[in-house]
């Protein structure tokens, strides 16, 4: 079950783990950057994919187990996923930075850190 | 959680210490929180608690009594039945749900707030303050925030966001809205100029689907069934503000009933959609709202 803090903690990895420190706060969006996803794993990135139009299958071991992730169309969602409660599979697609999707038991993250059409900061 | 200020990385780690602290004494999850000790001596002896438990049932008792049940704390009978996300699409049967909403009462949450104690009087009965923890947390954290010196932050608690000042660049912080039945697009993006919190409840969030019907996590505690009339219903305000609602109580009662209680709320702005995706806002919201129709 994912809660707050596990919400704010892993928004405050991927932070981290993206800018290396959390001063100054990291701007998610560069202005006229290339729209792209960013997948880390208990906090660390272990991949980053553009969100160009593409169709992508990423398999990403996680720390108990595998997600699967499918780009296409400038979204991303995790189609597929070894975990007990498939609440990452509910998740569905997105598209909008600075959405992510949260594998909590295999501490999988996708994040998508621009997107071409985004100009909110925070998505709920 | 987006932090700008001098001294950021020692105020962000001040306010997740105070949200883990917090989230030990509020959470269902944690065995050892004082709400699961409440649940576990109900039926038995009253149970001491710290300041911020007795704040949270407070202002959770207060809540309920505003909304003649419709938030109600003691939902946890029906929340542990249902068990959404934890038992498989398990949906139970009327007898079930009759049995667990006759241990959902409020009124019968014994608070006492000399000796700084709570008492559930019947066995099986149990406290679910999760619909405003959230807040509660996120309010203190941004607290903290401000007193080491952070003007400009935004805290993303998962349906509840908190902002403080303006982006850096100086303009205002901007908030999506999620679409409730299409995840990849945006219902509605509110220009944070006159709010810095914003609460939303959506029934996207935890759910199952079984013979058509979707299931999620919030309960009407007067049917002890996920509710029906909302997908979504988000409150803006501003912090400080006197008198508020659990933004959950809007699924439950609907727009219509909410709009009649939210006139009473002259502070609160929202935003509801509907089962057929249909959005509709308070009239306050106008101009700092963008809709996607």
């Amino acid at each position: 079950m994912i809660t707050l803090a596990d919400r704010i903690l892993i928004g405050i990895l991927v932070i981290a783990a993206l800018s290396g420190i959390i001063y100054p706060a990291f701007e998610f969006r560069a202005e006229g950057g290339v729209a792209q996803v960013i997948i880390s794993v208990d906090g660390k990135v272990v991949r980053t994919a553009k969100l160009d139009g593409h169709h992508e299958v990423i398999r990403v071991e996680g720390t108990d187990g595998y997600d699967v992730v499918e780009i296409f169309d400038n979204k991303v969602r995790i189609v597929e996923a070894d975990c007990p409660d498939k609440l990452c599979l509910k998740q569905g697609w997105i598209a909008w930075a600075p959405q992510q999707l949260v594998c909590l038991p295999n501490r999988v993250v996708v994040k998508i850190i621009n997107s071409l059409k985004s100009d909110v900061d925070a998505v709920i | 959680m987006t932090v700008y200020g001098a001294d950021a990385e020692t105020a962000v780690k001040l306010a997740v210490e105070e949200m883990t602290r917090l989230e030990l004494l509020l959470s269902n999850y944690n065995a050892d929180s004082e709400i699961s000790k409440i649940n576990r001596n109900a039926g038995g002896t009253a149970v001491g608690i710290s300041l911020e438990t007795e704040q949270v049932l407070e202002k959770a008792l207060r809540y309920a009594e505003l909304t003649n049940g419709a938030f109600d704390p003691t939902i946890g009978p029906i929340v542990e039945l249902w068990g959404i996300g934890k038992k498989n699409n398990f949906v139970p049967d009327e007898s079930q749900i009759k049995a667990a909403l006759s241990l959902v009462d409020y009124r019968r949450v014994e608070l006492d707030k000399v000796k700084h104690n709570v008492r559930l009087p019947l066995k099986g009965m149990s406290l679910d303050v999760g619909g405003i923890a959230k807040g509660f947390i996120l309010d203190r954290m941004t607290e903290i925030l401000k007193q080491k010196g952070i003007t400009s932050a935004l805290i993303n608690g998962g349906g509840d966001i908190r902002t403080i000042g303006k982006k850096h660049d100086g303009s205002p912080w901007r908030i999506g809205l999620q679409n409730p039945r299409k995840t990849d697009a945006i219902a509605a993006k509110i220009s944070m100029m006159k709010w810095n919190a914003v609460d939303t409840s959506g029934d996207y969030q935890r759910f199952f689907e079984r013979d058509g019907m979707r299931y999620h996590h919030i309960f009407d505690p007067a049917t002890g069934k996920p509710t029906q009339t909302l997908t979504s219903a988000s409150l803006i305000y501003s912090e400080g503000v006197v008198d508020l609602l659990p933004s959950n109580v809007l699924l439950v009662i609907g727009k219509e009933k909410s709009l009649r209680l939210l006139a009473k709320f002259s502070e609160l702005e929202a935003i509801f959609v509907d089962v057929k995706g249909a959005i509709s806002f308070t009239p306050g919201l106008n101009g700092n709202i963008e809709v996607d129709r």
